[in-house]
């Protein structure tokens, strides 16, 4: 209930002011009546206090007219010529009294206005005497200053020392000098804080631009207003910048939204992202590929935890080793970036990790048919560490699809001074992995839960060392990366064993100064790939051994400037890879040298509500052992990628479009899994997102990409490059009451994709699948997590290749569920 | 599966202190202290159970945390350690109904911004008056400049009060406000009284003492919690002209506090400093309050805080007149050849 008492405090005159002090008391009803009553006897006191002079008989003089107008009494003062009137509103809120006092001077026909709030009626009442009796003295400005605070857009709350007191634009006066906090709010933009210090009798102006809310995946969906932060892009590595100067297709999901978007793992959390495709072949989570833009993740997208290249020697990532609860924050940058080179030709996935998170343990099982396990420590004190250790065992939905998993991955941070710190990671993987094989349409169509000819058994046991010292200061980065990674790798198919080990080491530094950055990286990497064939088939003809060692330094160089409201950013990158293949036991390796200068360009307008940017970037990716199964030269790749976007920040809507066109020169190609030919490969294709407020506790979001990837060989035949579908599209619905339950529910459709775009026979249907995930606190210490996946029942194919001549597709699962408990302790 | 019901049987019997400090970003430093001074005096009291979380000094962190903390039936905060975080936890934990204990913010404002708010360390208006009150009546200087950063809160509320105080007590001043570009010789040339109040922190203060020596000024340079830093003491190390700043806490200055130097070499093996100090007191007070509260609840606990009238900790002797800012002993230190030593102790009782 809001009561108002609206009174006209004191009318004084200018010579003899104490004279004429009268107090009349406008009421609105007799309860509030008597509030005034008190806050007029509180106020005289104090003024008493302050004034000796306000004698008993003075005090006569006040009067009550309770049937009085303000008007009225203005024209009354007028009359009597007297100076000036103090007026004042109170406004009961709950408990607290907002108390509006203007000064009205007839003389010089000025306002002033103070405001008190958050206090008892006695504190209101000795702050407004204490302001008067300056006034009158003229010494106002020995102890209070005035704020002007406007807001573009106007219409902000405005909430002074932590109270409401009006709406921008506004101007307040007689405020106590010193320290005060101010929030400006509105609704769809991002809340600002500011700390300021008022000076005695100056005028501070406070302007302040609020910044739609934007850049991120979803929208906040209570009350809690998102505060003003600069979003930082570390780019994987130290190079920080503020995402809204930077010209890429870049997501930013913080740690509030990784809460609210019900994720259990985090490729469930990456799908959500407009660009980004996840399959995820068992239902289980741990086999999840994740591809930015169509692009191959084992070649092209760089995953780090930390800044520390996760990727195993084959280029894939063992999702299980990221527990969710631990992520704080992922970056994922959806292109080239020369300054990274070629690892990260196609993105990054930057994942960064908590400190300390509660001690858990959990059990889950998918379908029932398996078991996990999984603990996850952590611990800090003058250093830190984290630990995750997880198992599971069981079987996949198919025939013969099994799976016994045992990882083990922990991170120590220690730091060294206040800038430098030193990190180390160590990760234990041992799988064994049975995959069941593609198979063809026909068989598909008597038992979708068959095995194929084709099955594939893993072997995998790798061993990752890695340190990394960071030192930081205002202007300059240094990062030294030690990435050890004995890793063996048995891969048995029916045709061929292959086992492969490798290790490869890093550095890099940066150097930022204003608008400037030098960055310099280097590289060093040896894999060796040993291939027995059990089989003779022509068109893989595998060699015994094959050693590589690369050498990669790079120097790059980058400037931001802004000219007419564009910033354009151009840079260059330069570098050189020496790299050896030592063919067959005996054989000789073969040194090859490659250099180039990469150019790289970015625009971005930050216009009023929506921002443009357009890049363009080139990269060099080193060849790899593995990608050999023929048997003709390896070398590097040129990755060419163009982009343009636009992202719109409207009050309770954020949306973003963005086109790309990738070109990859001297790509070996893959003709639905023969290995024959070096060729270029395009990718094209656009990409957009949607996220609207619906109410306080529910949010739609909705992504759309489009697709087309095709390859061009020497001899100038046309491939759509197998397993890239055409477009994908996703809507979904999230309810959350955070940090006690969310719920998100999405439907997403992918279109045709291609084994062989030659053989119509090569085309996967399209499909669509239904998700729901959620998460519950059931109690403070225990937590459920449940996936409900492909509610729909679909059985189509979401991959595929061709063998002899003859599609093969991996059916994806149908109807299943995964469900998680954790106790934290 | 057995132990880990053990331990949240008896976890469930604590009373849950959550930590929401900076662990990592750009203050983590002062996290980290904090922490371990926090930690220390935790260990000491099994009834504790600190739920601590990293909200890197980003408010969205910081409100995150709240929530979750208020979902996991915490009783009381500690944290955040900056102020403009400070404003937003006090708006979350006042509709949360958290109390939040503030053990290192200064700026004045905050315990305005929310009734469940309360601090351990002393306000930059007291700070401020403190410094004028001793460069007036200790060190008898009447005439004083003062450089402030218009642009950094801290600095110019410290300069503003330490004015405001100094001129009302008789003394004469002079404002020198410096942005970002100024040049320090161009900021030395300015300097024609002989004490100067520098409210900055330590970075900026280093080239400023040093460039007036080098230009063989006799001033007499004085500083607040901002210089409390060893590498500041390092860099003036050549400098023979005594120095003065103001800070929470001097090693030895009292029983409780020799007390606490000796565990925390003891576990570290390394000197304590102010932010240890602060966090060790911050959950000392939330230990006494413990002693009186009626019942576990955070209304009845931060009833109990308010109740608290007076506290001897580590960092001095705290006064509370039932409001949540306390009076606090303020220390000044005198530095001299790169060595500090405890000059005078403002008493909270003297701190107006």
């Amino acid at each position: 209930m809001i009561n108002t008492i609206i009174l006209t405090l004191v009318l004084f005159n200018q010579s003899q002011l104490i004279d004429s002090v009268e107090v009349f008391n406008f009421t609105s009803s007799k309860s509030i009546g008597i509030q005034a009553v008190k806050m007029t006897n509180m106020f005289r006191t104090e003024l008493g206090k302050l004034t000796p002079v306000l004698t008993k008989e003075r005090e006569e003089n006040i009067g009550i007219a309770s049937t009085m107008t303000l008007m009225d009494v203005t024209k009354l003062c007028r009359e009597a010529k007297i100076s000036g009137i103090v007026s004042g509103k109170i406004k009961k809120i709950s408990n607290k009294y907002r108390v509006q006092v203007m000064y009205h001077n007839f003389s010089n026909n000025r306002t002033d206005t103070i405001v008190t709030v958050n206090s008892d009626l006695s504190q209101s009442a000795q702050l407004l005497a204490k302001s008067i009796f300056h006034i009158r003295k003229g010494e106002e400005e020995l102890e209070f200053g005035s704020i002007q605070i406007g807001t573009n857009p106007a219409g902000a709350e405005i909430l002074l020392d932590g109270e409401y007191v009006g709406n921008t634009p506004a101007r307040f006066d007689l405020i106590p000098f010193g320290e005060h906090s101010i929030l400006l709010s509105k609704k769809g933009y991002n809340t600002a804080i500011k700390l300021i210090v008022l000076y005695p009798g100056k005028i501070s102006t406070l302007t302040e631009t609020l910044i739609p809310i934007t850049g991120t995946l979803l929208i906040p969906n209570d009350k809690m207003p998102v505060y003003l932060l600069d979003e930082v892009v570390v780019r994987g590595e130290r190079i920080k910048e503020k995402l809204f100067e930077t010209p890429k297709g870049v997501d930013i999901i913080s740690r509030r939204e990784i809460e609210y978007s019900g994720a259990r793992d985090v490729p469930s959390l990456l799908s959500q992202v407009a660009g980004v495709s996840v399959v995820d072949p068992t239902g289980s989570g741990i086999f999840s590929s994740i591809k930015i833009r169509g692009m191959d993740p084992s070649k092209y997208t760089a995953v780090a935890i930390d800044g520390v290249v996760i990727n195993d020697l084959d280029g894939k990532v063992n999702w299980s080793n990221i527990p969710i609860e631990l992520v704080k924050r992922v970056e994922i940058i959806k292109s080239s970036l020369s300054t990274y080179g070629g690892k990260a030709a196609g993105g990054i996935v930057n994942i960064m990790t908590k400190e300390k998170e509660k001690n858990k343990f959990s059990l889950s099982t998918t379908n029932g048919k398996d078991i996990g396990v999984g603990i996850t420590f952590s611990a800090s004190d003058v250093w830190s560490v984290w630990a995750n250790t997880n198992g599971r065992k069981g079987k996949g939905w198919r025939d013969e699809e099994t799976y016994d998993i045992r990882n083990f991955y922990a991170k120590s941070n220690f730091p060294m001074d206040k800038n430098s710190n030193i990190s180390l990671s160590f990760d234990l993987q041992n799988n064994n992995i049975t995959l069941p094989g593609g198979l063809t349409a026909a068989q598909i169509a008597i038992n979708p839960e068959a095995v194929g000819d084709d099955k594939e058994e893993k072997y995998q046991q790798t061993i990752r060392l890695s340190s990394q010292y960071m030192s930081e200061s205002d202007a300059y980065n240094f990062l030294l990366n030690f990435n050890a990674m004995p890793q063996t790798y048995d891969v048995e198919l029916p045709w061929l064993k292959q086992r492969m080990n490798g290790i490869n080491l890093s550095g890099n530094s940066s150097y930022k100064k204003d608008n400037f950055t030098l960055t310099s990286n280097i590289d060093w990497e040896f894999d060796r790939r040993r291939t027995t064939k059990n089989y003779t088939i022509p068109e893989k003809d595998t060699s015994s051994d094959d050693n590589a060692q690369l050498i990669n330094p790079r120097i790059s160089m980058e400037w931001r400037e802004k000219f007419y409201g564009v910033s354009i950013t151009p840079g260059i990158n330069a570098e050189w890879v020496g790299y050896w293949f030592q063919n067959g036991a005996l054989g000789a390796p073969s040194p090859n040298y490659t250099s180039a200068f990469s150019p790289n360009l970015g625009f971005l307008i930050d216009a009023k509500g929506f921002d443009i940017f357009a890049s363009f970037d080139r990269a060099l990716r080193l060849p790899k052992p593995y990608e050999k199964v023929k048997n003709i030269e390896l070398k590097p790749e040129f990755l060419s990628t163009s982009e343009a976007g636009i992202r719109i920040k409207k009050s309770n809507m954020n949306a973003s479009i963005s086109v790309f066109y990738i070109k990859i020169a001297d790509q070996i190609l893959a003709d639905a899994n023969t290995f024959t030919n070096y060729g270029d490969a395009f990718h094209r294709g656009a990409e957009g997102s949607i996220d609207l407020i619906v109410t306080d506790a529910i949010s739609l979001f909705s992504t759309y990409t489009t697709l087309q990837a095709k390859s061009l060989a020497e001899n100038d035949s046309t491939y759509v490059v197998p397993g890239n579908p055409f477009q994908e599209a996703e809507v979904g619905l999230r309810i959350s009451k955070i940090p006690l339950f969310s719920l998100t529910g999405s439907y997403k459709w992918r279109g045709k994709s291609y084994i062989d775009y030659k053989n119509e026979f090569g085309t996967i249907p399209p499909y669509g699948t239904v998700d729901v995930t959620s998460k519950i606190i059931i109690h403070s210490n225990v937590s459920l997590t449940f996936g409900l996946n492909n509610l729909l029942d679909e059985k189509g194919k979401n991959f595929g290749y061709k063998l002899n001549n003859e599609a093969r597709y991996y059916p994806i699962p149908p109807r299943g569920f995964r469900v998680e408990g954790g106790i934290d302790f | 599966m057995v132990t880990i019901l053990i331990l949240l049987f008896f976890n469930s019997c604590k009373v849950k202190v959550g930590v929401n400090i900076p662990l990592t970003g750009p203050v983590a430093s002062y996290g980290k202290y904090c922490l371990e001074g926090i930690q220390l005096r935790a260990e000491m009291s099994p009834e504790i159970e600190l739920v601590v979380d990293d909200n890197e000094a980003d408010p969205n962190n910081v409100t995150l945390i709240l929530k979750k903390f208020a979902a996991e039936s915490v009783k009381v905060v500690i944290g955040p350690l900056i102020s403009p975080n400070a404003v937003v936890a006090g708006i979350e934990g006042k509709k949360l109904g958290i109390t939040i204990i503030l053990p290192a913010a200064t700026n004045s404002a905050l315990t305005k911004v929310s009734p469940l708010l309360f601090r351990t360390c002393f306000t930059d208006k007291q700070q401020g008056e403190a410094i004028a009150e001793f460069l007036y009546s200790t060190l008898d200087k009447k005439e004083l400049q003062i450089v402030a950063d218009t642009g950094n809160i801290y600095s110019s509320s410290l300069a503003l009060y330490v004015r405001h105080k100094f001129a009302k007590l008789g003394g004469k001043t002079e404002l020198i406000p410096i942005g970002n570009k100024t040049e320090v010789d161009t900021l030395v040339e300015k300097f024609t009284f002989n004490t100067v109040f520098l409210p900055l922190y330590y970075e900026s203060v280093k080239p400023i003492i040093v460039k007036s020596r080098e230009k063989k000024f006799d001033i007499t340079f004085v500083g607040a919690d901002g210089w409390d830093a060893p590498e500041l003491f390092e860099a003036l190390k050549n400098d023979s002209i005594s120095a003065y700043f103001s800070t929470h806490y001097f090693m030895n200055n009292n029983n409780a506090a020799h007390e606490f130097d000796s565990l925390y070499i003891n576990k570290y093996n390394k000197c304590p400093n102010t932010f240890v100090a602060l966090g060790f007191d911050a959950m000392n007070i939330i230990l006494d309050a413990l002693k009186s509260a009626k019942s576990l609840s955070s209304a009845d606990i931060h009833r109990a805080l308010l109740s608290i009238k007076e506290f001897q900790g580590v960092t001095g002797t705290f006064r509370y007149k039932g409001k949540a800012d306390p009076q606090k002993d303020v220390f000044i230190v005198k530095l001299q050849s790169g060595k500090t030593s405890l000059f005078t102790k403002i008493p909270a009782s003297e701190c107006k």
